[in-house]
């Protein structure tokens, strides 16, 4: 019964840690070249998302400049960077805009392609994009 | 035998219009339900016993691109050639809302100058249908990068062989079964890695080109598949497999399946497939090792 019991403490404790902890990692930040790299892409991200026939909707209203600088920042949080991304919470931003999961796959693709376009190694991308991933269950309606 | 390379091609002009409707027509949303909204690769490839996973492993991914509001469609021809066997398989599936694949493979296994030598005649070739169903149970391979949880599916495979007097001749009990299986998929994208670890319960032998069960073992044993790819970039996957088999026969016996693959998709409307495939004894014939090529064409 005491083993049960510390093998159950033990997989929830594996299950709730997540495998990627947030930790300082200046290579990662560097391989997107730091924060002019990280806002070239984000601009270069946003301008295809906003002609992008799949999601250009949604961003039809969007204070563009602020969308970039929030971006930035919670890119650069995600890989590490010196930045505190401060904006509002993943699900609290796109409540109510009935995003769906291929919506938010078109959006991956097209920031794939930025990061493509910037030379970020394909390893190095899906570092970011499995920090965004996770994501997609408070974005989503489902 | 006319009839079925016919059929085939017919799906597959249907297929190719769909996929290129698909692309082409404008989107409003996620109302258009064929749309290929998941991201590339991400519904694996068809197998060789046409179900959504690698080459000789089942996966937990629902086949196609379709998401949670969309289907995803493919068909796939195989070809695998061993040094004294050839199989074929050509099929299709479906994915549904990204919860439900069904799939369909007609496979023909062909003995070439050993059924000469069994007796059987040159070129004697064994036929199965399979039937698969495989659903969705729980997680996300995609999603789910923020817990160790894989994508769990559950699948059943119903195979008919087409030689129902031979195979009981060399042994086996019924040349018809069903496969269960529990597949679990994980993606671990930021080592990009896809693992995959599936135990079937199983009689079948050789897939049940030889029929299900025999002298040796006639119950369902578990049975493990599994792969292990790493992505060198979007559109190219390699990696390995695993395949553990019964031995049920009495005439041979009948060892594990493994190999090592390429899988390339330039875009979410074809990939194709390349290993090299090691599938040790099969029919009293030792070290059958070969080349595998598949080809996927959907969306």
């Amino acid at each position: 019964m005491k083993n049960l019991f510390r093998i159950a403490m033990f997989a929830s404790l594996v299950l709730s840690s997540a495998p990627h902890a947030a930790r300082a990692d200046d290579a990662m930040f560097q391989a997107f070249g730091g924060t002019p790299g990280l806002t070239h892409i984000v601009d270069d991200f946003v301008a295809t998302v906003l002609v992008d026939p799949r999601i250009k909707d949604f961003f039809a209203k969007a204070d563009i400049p602020h969308l970039k600088t929030q971006l930035v920042a919670q890119f650069c949080q995600l890989i590490g960077g010196p930045c505190t991304y401060t904006g509002a919470d993943m699900a609290q931003a796109h409540r109510g805009m009935g995003v769906h999961d291929v919506h938010f796959n078109a959006l991956a693709e097209d920031l794939q392609l930025a990061m493509d376009r910037a030379g970020v190694p394909f390893s190095k991308q899906n570092y970011l994009v499995a920090r965004l991933a996770p994501m997609e269950k408070q974005i989503s309606v489902k | 035998m006319l009839a079925k390379p016919m059929i085939l091609a017919a799906l597959g002009v249907a297929f190719g219009a769909c996929a290129a409707g698909a692309q082409t027509a404008p989107n409003t949303g996620y109302g258009n339900p064929m749309e290929s909204g998941r991201l590339l690769l991400t519904g694996g490839v068809s197998n060789v016993e046409g179900a959504g996973g690698g080459g000789l492993a089942t996966w937990a991914l629902i086949t196609g691109y379709g998401t949670d509001d969309a289907v995803g469609a493919n068909i796939h021809g195989t070809y695998v050639r061993l040094s004294d066997y050839q199989l074929g398989s050509e099929g299709f599936a479906f994915g549904i809302n990204n919860r439900v694949e069904i799939s369909y493979a007609h496979q023909d296994f062909n003995t070439l100058k050993v059924g000469g030598a069994l007796g059987l005649g040159r070129n004697f070739t064994f036929s199965q249908e399979i039937v698969g169903a495989k659903v969705r149970l729980y997680g996300d391979t995609v999603y789910d990068q923020d817990t160790y949880l894989p994508q769990l599916a559950a699948g059943v495979q119903y195979k008919i062989g087409n030689k129902n007097s031979i195979v009981r001749a060399v042994g086996a009990k019924d040349s018809q079964g069903a496969d269960f299986y529990l597949a679990a998929t994980k993606l671990l994208l930021e080592q990009s890695l896809l693992v995959d670890a599936t135990v079937r319960m199983t009689r079948a032998n050789e897939l049940g080109i030889l029929g299900f069960g025999g002298p040796r073992n006639n119950s369902y044993k578990p049975q493990f598949e599994g792969s292990v790819a790493y992505l060198l970039t979007r559109s190219i996957a390699i990696g390995g497999e695993y395949r553990t088999k019964s031995s049920n026969l009495g005439f041979t016996k009948e060892t594990d399946w493994k190999d090592l693959f390429i899988a390339w998709a330039p875009t979410k409307n074809i990939s194709v497939t390349l290993a090299y495939v090691d599938l040790g004894t099969i029919a009293t014939k030792k070290n059958e090792r070969g080349v595998y090529l598949s080809t996927q064409i959907g969306f």
